[in-house]
């Protein structure tokens, strides 16, 4: 991480409780959200292409280790997770004097899964990043990879590299180059037959065991304890994993996601049996922007159209 | 473990400890607005009469179809007919046992857990402190002590709830304060028109009652609240934390040390509680 | 003296195993390796790490522990009464070519399940149903650290047959009687022997893979050091990013509670048991409201303690395998071995 990143934020340690950024991960190419209290900690944060955790799932107070009621947070935040800030403002979650944030441009981070099948990911013993190549070896072998080759989805779809509201930007803008569509994944299911969408979800469905960290790691989900996924009254889900009550669980979230989304896809990285989970919540956003032109977090002070009311609706 | 532990702990039907025994409540009393009292009679009449617990013990009383939930058991240890249990509304299970009557068939694995050690407590002076629903486990013990009243020394109750309409067990509360041989200190939170007796918060009253730690233990059980500072008062009044016994609370599920949720540091609450001292307390990690 | 069987005859006795049982195997699924049933035109994959452990095998992540049904007496309606009904039949099963880690973790459970105490039947049965081949791991991930807590990856204490990797194929050790029963000695007798040393020393090579041991034992002093940090602030340090998720208990070959919960359709119904784990802030949360873990790093140190500490004190084991599984899929990067190291001061 530049110098200059890193003197920045410990001159705003002393305003904040704690600030979060990237720390190390359990290998080099892996990072790990970092709660910093202490200056000496500030050498240990990072910035670079494997930042892609979606740090403002710590945004909501009761997802995140308490301050007290006249202190604040700063955090580090990428444009694709600065939305959820506009969304969670927008919904009364968190107060803005509450939050320092640091704006940056992000140049894509890079999904190290997309180098399975090359080489076993959980054994890599080096790895470099020369300008545009990565190098990882693992197993004896090695393996260089464009890293264009090697972004995620949304990255390839960035339309906000920039972070979209922050106290300081450090650094150049970039203009948005995006080489895909951001539903495009969503538009290829649309073009399955009925039958085979629902074979899609069925085989996805019956590999989820509902450990529940697609909606904790979700910004947007922070409904705690009172989730209608976890009460028992009413009873809306089965505590029994298998594909029909996976499902009713999976259809509740994205229906509750609905144009709150902010595409972030966190809640398909983390899944734990590589389910692409992000497609629901996804497919309702596509239809409220095909319907209202509405996407989560892009404009500070909008409401979504589920929470507000107009007489007249054009596409209605 | 000694013969007496085996005798008291629960095998299930087909040596399945997650099966219980089927049992029908016979009678259904109202206590206070939201604690109701029910007796129950396990369907196998042999098993009832061989029925045997200490006091302290618990059951996990089932609807099918509902869930499972932990109750101590209240009745005397030496009645052979029945069962009883009292069930403040909180939830799930609660609630629909609320809706129960009588002749309802039920499930229930009892007993679990340990029990406070009457044998120990004999030829002491003996000092009850319960707040609410806090005297379910109490008067276990205390109608054990009354029918062997000979073998314990003073025994003095103190018991109070937010109002008097909140005291469980009336019918007992009378029955023990006609008695000449135990003390009987009852109190209120705040003061209400027509109530004769003592009022203040538990804790309160046991500073007053100027107990004498000598040849005594205690036994208190109530609200986590009011056990925190009762426990204060007591060791003020210069109770040992190895003389002053209570029971725990803890989320539970199957009563049998397996499911994992009720644990205190290494202790489970479901087999090596609910009965603890306060001595055992202090050396587990603080995690109440 | 073992055997030698050659990869192209593993499926000669995969095929033969299956007619007996359920054979249950890693192959590649969905991007990940997992434990699923043998079938004979599905490849298998002996090489990667199952993404989950082989527990479900024995501990199923739901399993019925009864049916119930509500039946009214016919001369008198208003009597209703219930009947339930256990099932006693459990799968023979095989877990073929699972680690030696996972191994450790159905062992571990055991300690829990079927040892002193209360005994659970269900785990029981299936667990006295499975056959277990073990594979020496050859490939230790990023994340093992096996050897650290007292396994090896070439040493399966509590399989029936232990595979050794052996030129082109496996050594293979027979440990049990129940491990003969699954030699099909047709197959067997054809086969070459391989010298004992050989094994010994491809066991060797495997163990030299793993980082240089920081050993921790199962020892009092273990389990005093976790209480001794009970109060530790470095808890909430080390786990604010923490997103209470089921991730790395149900990852994890050794984590073993569960919930309890009634299903009714009408009247009739079953009661559950369902993997539940204490990283979730409803595990312990009470009736009245009052939870005694309410934050995370509470969570996290009862995790790590019940590990650690509480385990050595009531089974005399440590509670982790060091499979790494949590740590590779915690999607906050939280690093189990940065705490245990940080907390319990090395052995030697
Ligand atoms: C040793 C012991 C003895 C108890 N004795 C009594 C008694 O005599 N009378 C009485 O009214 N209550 C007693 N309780 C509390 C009682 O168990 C809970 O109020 C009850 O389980 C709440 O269940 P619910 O389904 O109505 O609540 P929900 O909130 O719907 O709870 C769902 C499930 O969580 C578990 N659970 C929730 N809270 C508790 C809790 N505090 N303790 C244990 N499990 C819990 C149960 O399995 C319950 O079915 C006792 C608890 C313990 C641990
Ligand atoms: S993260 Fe994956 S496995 Fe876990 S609940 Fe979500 S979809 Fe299911
Ligand atoms: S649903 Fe998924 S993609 Fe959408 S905001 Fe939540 S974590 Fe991000
Ligand atoms: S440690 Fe990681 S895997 Fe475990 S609950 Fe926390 S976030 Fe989930
Ligand atoms: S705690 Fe982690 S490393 Fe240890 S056995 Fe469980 S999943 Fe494996
Ligand atoms: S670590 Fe937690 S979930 Fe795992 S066995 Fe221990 S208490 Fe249960
Ligand atoms: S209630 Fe299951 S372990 Fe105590």
């Amino acid at each position: 991480m530049s110098k200059e990143l890193k003197a920045r934020i410990a001159g705003i340690l002393p305003k904040v409780t704690y600030f979060i950024g990237y720390g190390t991960g359990i290998n080099t190419i892996q990072t790990a959200p970092l709660f910093i209290r202490k200056p000496e900690q500030v050498n240990a944060m990072l910035w670079n292409r494997f930042c892609i955790h979606n740090l403002a799932v710590y945004v909501p107070p009761q997802k995140r280790p308490p301050v007290a009621p006249d202190e604040k947070i700063g955090l580090i935040l990428k444009g694709c997770d600065s939305r959820a800030v506009i969304q969670l403002l927008q919904e009364g979650i968190v107060k803005r004097e509450k939050l320092y944030i640091i704006g940056v441009s992000c140049p894509g981070m890079i999904d190290i899964s997309k180098l399975q099948g090359k080489i076993d990911i959980n054994r890599i013993t080096k790895a470099e990043l020369h300008e545009q190549t990565l190098t990882v070896l693992a197993d004896k072998a090695e393996v260089a990879a464009d890293i264009n080759d090697l972004l995620y989805g949304k990255c390839l779809a960035c339309e906000y590299p920039n972070t979209l509201i922050y106290d300081e930007f450090i650094g150049q803008k970039t203009t948005a180059n995006p080489r895909k569509g951001i539903f495009d994944a969503v538009t290829d299911l649309e073009k399955m037959s009925l039958d085979q969408r629902k074979a899609f979800w069925e085989k996805e469905f019956s590999r989820c065991i509902r450990c529940k960290a697609c909606r904790n790691v979700c910004p947007i989900c922070y409904c705690q304890n009172q989730c209608l996924l976890d009460t028992r009254v009413p009873r809306w889900t089965q505590e029994q994993v298998d594909t029909k009550s996976n499902e009713w669980f999976h259809l509740i979230r994205a229906f509750h996601l609905a144009g709150r989304c902010i595409e972030c896809g966190e809640c398909a990285r983390v899944c734990p049996v590589n389910i692409p989970i992000n497609l629901l919540p996804m497919k309702m956003n596509k239809e409220l922007f095909d319907i209202f032109g509405w996407r989560a977090g892009t404009k500070a002070g909008e409401k979504s159209p589920l929470m507000d009311f107009k007489l007249e609706e054009e596409k209605l | 473990m000694c013969d007496c532990a085996k005798k008291h702990k629960y095998q299930g039907p087909d040596d399945n400890p997650y099966l219980p025994y089927l049992a029908r409540v016979i009678s259904v009393t109202l206590e206070t607005p939201n604690i109701k009292s029910f007796q129950v009679v396990l369907d196998d009449k042999e098993k009832m009469s061989q029925f045997s617990f200490e006091p302290g013990q618990v059951a996990q009383l089932s609807l099918f179809g509902v869930g499972e939930s932990t109750f101590v058991i209240n009745s005397a240890p030496h009645t052979k007919d029945y069962l009883q249990f009292t069930i403040m509304r909180a939830g799930e299970v609660t609630s629909a046992f609320h809706d129960l009557s009588v002749g309802a068939q039920i499930g229930i694995r009892a007993p679990l857990g340990n029990w406070f050690p009457c044998q120990e407590m004999e030829g002491r002076n003996i000092v009850f402190v319960g707040g609410g629903l806090g005297l379910a486990p109490l008067r276990t013990l205390i109608l054990h002590m009354l029918a062997h009243r000979e073998k314990y020394k003073d025994i003095h109750i103190i018991y109070g709830s937010r109002t008097p309409n909140d005291l469980c067990y009336s019918k007992d509360l009378a029955d023990w304060q006609r008695r000449g041989d135990i003390h009987v200190t009852l109190t209120i939170d705040r003061e209400v028109p027509g109530w004769e007796y003592k009022v203040g918060f538990v804790p309160v009253v046991v500073g007053e009652a100027k107990l004498n730690p000598e040849n005594a233990v205690a036994i208190t059980c109530g609200p986590p609240i009011m056990i925190k500072f009762v426990l204060i008062e007591l060791e003020k009044a210069g109770f040992k934390p190895e003389q002053i016994y209570t029971t725990l609370e803890r989320r539970m599920k199957c009563g049998l040390g397996l499911c994992g949720r009720c644990n205190i540091g290494p202790k489970y609450v479901c087999i090596d509680g609910p009965v603890f001292t306060f001595a055992q307390l202090k050396a587990l990690p603080d995690e109440l | 003296m073992p055997k030698l069987i050659p990869q192209n005859k593993l499926k000669d006795w995969l095929d033969n195993l299956a007619q007996t049982h359920e054979v249950w195997v890693p192959q590649d699924q969905d991007g990940m390796c997992v434990i699923d049933l043998y079938q004979a035109e599905r490849e298998i994959n002996l090489e990667s790490r199952t993404r989950f452990s082989a527990k479900e095998l024995v501990f199923p992540q739901t399993e019925r522990l009864f049916k119930y049904k509500y039946e009214k007496d016919k001369d008198n309606p208003e009597h209703v009464s219930v009947k339930l009904q256990t099932e006693n039949n459990v799968p023979k099963r095989v877990a073929f070519g699972i680690p030696p880690c996972d191994v450790a973790g159905i062992e571990i459970i055991s300690k829990v399940f079927d040892d002193k105490g209360y005994k659970d039947p269900y785990f029981k049965k299936r667990r006295e149903a499975l056959s277990i081949v073990a594979l020496g791991c050859q490939h230790p991930e990023n994340a093992c650290f096996c050897t650290t807590v007292g396994g090896s990856p070439s040493k399966a204490p509590g399989a029936d047959i232990l595979l050794t990797p052996v030129g082109d194929g496996y050594a293979v050790e027979v440990l049990t009687a129940k491990g003969q029963a699954l030699i099909p000695n047709d197959l067997f007798d054809k086969l070459a022997d391989v010298d004992a040393p050989d094994v010994e020393k491809a066991q060797q090579k495997a163990g030299k893979l793993l980082p240089a041991p920081m050993v921790i034992s199962p020892s009092a002093q273990t389990a005093q050091a976790l209480l001794k940090a009970f109060a530790s602030p470095y808890w909430n340090e080390a786990t604010a990013a923490c997103l209470s998720c089921g991730i790395c208990t149900f990852a994890c070959p050794t984590c073993h509670c569960f919930t309890i919960v009634d299903e009714k359709c009408g009247r009739c119904g079953e009661r559950m048991r369902c993997w539940d784990a204490c990283m979730f802030p409803l595990y312990t949360l009470e009736a009245s409201g009052h939870n005694p873990r309410l934050a995370q790093s509470q969570r996290y140190r009862n995790r790590i303690s019940h590990k650690y500490s509480y385990m050595i004190t009531n089974n005399n084991i440590l509670g982790c395998t060091g499979c790494g599984r949590c740590i590779k899929l915690c999607p906050a990067g939280i690093d189990l071995r940065r705490i245990v190291e940080k907390l319990i001061p090395k052995s030697e």
